[in-house]
């Protein structure tokens, strides 16, 4: 790549800036900063003054950050994915108080990384993550197989005691979901052989592993047959003790006309998780049709609590014309029927949606959401959105904690 | 209105968009290269008249922009941005095709350090010399040149960017 490729390219990124700036503005702006500082000025005489040097040498320690911190009871610690420009995202762990970045998160298996998005938290601050190893084969990267490995974070926030999962190396398989019931016992994950092409009629498999012994629990996925609306298993979750499984089965149409047409995404439990048998005999908790106002709307992700007797789900409602909105609402397991608006931003013509997750207590919810420009990262707390570092959602992939 | 004022209001008009669009590629987001821009300027005009009588004040207003974004960069929460504007709106041309070019060079930039982002952005697309660069960053030339090659190194190995450069060859 030479300068003058890399100018044109620049060049072509940068465009126009939307807004001119106007020297009058600035001036005013000038004017403004030399107020403020005024002010500043004389409010640190008056609290130096009065206060005497307890209170001055407070005021001499920059603040952090402004606007509602956590609160206290979210855990320590939040592992982190950022994008990056290419594979594999970087892993991090972060403080929630502070937002500093404490520890990288790798993978104790050769060549193999941290696969984007596929981290689940249990308690204690206990994370399952899979491992994906890939070999570049020309100028293809080609991917060969996935493990799930275990690790804890420690007081200080470093991850410690990595171990490979019993039951977890995934051999020839690509996994691209992982979920973790609280108390560690159980995990699930969706998976393809990885010689599947990226628009393979076959639908993922749900594979629930014990911990304790390695046993797998299956749930095949099938063939998409041309014509017929098929479903894919995505963002899945587990109640506490593992017992039941909930996900997001989202419709396919693999070629010519499928009925049902529309939407039709639908949240499915399996109960008893550890037991396998097909997709299709699991049981279906409420359909998009029933949850969101308008058939352009949809399901964005789904976690089951930890006693399974609700679900929060985010719904987009994209009416076309007129503003976005995303809800995060808690429905009945039992009913399907919405119990609460956890939140809900208004998010303009378009909308980001990155991720939502949650800690294994089921209180401290994360999302990355808002409008397509200016998503922000955050905990979902009294219905407002706490922001966590960083704020920009954009630059965030996936979180959890 | 002063000469003072005049000249400022001149320097304002001619170079705010260059500027910008500088603010852009440190940033990645049109709505704090403004406020970065903004800054600069606010920050220079109370010195604009000893500014003015420099060779080139627009080297001294770059300075105050790079300097501001490193302190920026360096904070560990921007806070909230409000933004007046609505997000999404109808553009004319190749909505998607500019927007890939848009994603791949700000994701190739933002994996360089702040610093290497400063001299790329002003050697390359602003095209000041190295001896301009190292002026608007406080160091030595050769700084500047080093800077610039681990810098290039780097956007080497971007496959998106290659991606880039490949299709616009065809």
């Amino acid at each position: 790549m030479s300068t003058r490729e890399l100018r044109d390219l620049l060049e072509a990124a940068a465009g126009q800036p939307p807004h001119r700036i106007s020297a009058a503005a600035v001036r005013r702006r000038a004017a403004r900063r030399r107020m403020t500082g005024y002010v500043f000025a004389a409010a640190a005489a008056v609290l130096l003054a009065g206060a005497g040097i307890a209170v001055a040498s407070r005021t001499g320690i920059p603040g952090p950050a402004s606007g509602p911190r956590p609160p206290a009871g979210a855990p320590r610690y939040y592992v982190q994915q950022a994008f990056t420009p290419a594979p594999p995202a970087r892993t991090v762990v972060r403080a929630t108080a502070t937002g500093a970045v404490t520890a990288a998160v790798r993978c104790p298996w050769g060549q193999a990384q941290p696969a984007s998005g596929q981290i689940a938290a249990a308690s204690h601050q206990t994370f399952f993550m899979v491992c994906q190893r890939v070999v570049r084969n020309g100028r293809r990267l080609v991917l060969t197989g996935s493990r799930i490995y275990s690790f804890r974070l420690s007081g200080a926030g470093r991850p410690r005691g990595y171990i490979l999962v019993r039951g977890g190396a995934l051999n020839g398989l690509n996994a691209s979901g992982l979920a973790a019931a609280a108390n560690g016992t159980e995990i699930a994950v969706t998976a393809q052989p990885v010689t599947a092409a990226q628009d393979s009629p076959l639908t993922p498999s749900i594979i629930v592993i014990s911990t304790r012994t390695g046993a797998r629990a299956v749930w095949p996925g099938r063939p998409a047959v041309p014509g017929k609306m098929s479903y894919t298993p995505g963002s899945l979750s587990l109640t506490a003790d593992g017992r039941e499984l909930m996900y997001i089965a989202y419709p396919r149409c693999i070629r010519g006309r499928c009925t049902p047409t529309g939407n039709g995404q639908e949240i499915r439990a399996l109960r008893p998780a550890a037991q396998g048998g097909q997709q299709g005999s699991s049981q279906l908790v409420a359909r998009q049709a029933a949850l969101a106002r308008l058939p352009s709307s949809y399901l964005d992700g789904a976690i089951v609590s930890p006693t399974g007797a609700s679900v929060n789900v985010v719904l987009v409602n994209s009416p076309g014309q007129g503003p976005t909105s995303v809800s995060v609402v808690r429905i009945s397991a039992a009913t399907g029927r919405p119990a609460r608006l956890l939140y809900r931003v208004v998010t303009g013509n378009g909308f980001s949606f990155q991720f939502f997750s949650s800690d294994p207590s089921g209180r401290y919810l994360m999302l990355d959401t808002g409008p397509s420009s200016a998503a922000v990262n955050g905990l979902i707390y009294h219905r407002k959105l706490i922001r966590l570092t960083p704020a920009a959602g954009g630059n965030v992939s996936y979180e959890t904690w | 209105m002063d000469a003072e004022a005049e000249e400022f209001a001149q320097f304002v008009e001619v170079r705010e968009r260059a500027l910008q669009r500088s603010a852009w590629l440190l940033t990645g987001d049109w709505a704090l290269a403004e406020d970065l821009v903004q800054t600069a300027l606010a920050r220079s005009w109370p010195r604009w008249g000893r500014i003015r009588r420099r060779d080139d004040p627009e080297i001294y207003v770059r300075r105050v922009m790079v300097n501001t974004w490193a302190t920026w960069s360096r904070r560990r929460w921007r806070g909230e941005r409000a933004s007046g504007t609505v997000p999404d709106s109808a553009a004319p041309g190749d909505v998607a095709a500019d927007l890939a070019v848009r994603i791949a060079v700000r994701t190739a930039l933002a994996s360089l350090t702040s610093r290497q982002r400063a001299v790329l952005v002003l050697r390359v697309f602003d095209d000041l010399s190295e001896a301009q660069v190292a002026q608007v960053l406080d160091c030595a030339p050769g700084t500047v040149k080093s800077t610039m090659s681990r810098a290039l190194a780097r956007l080497r190995e971007d496959p998106r960017l290659a991606e880039l450069l490949e299709q616009e060859a065809r």
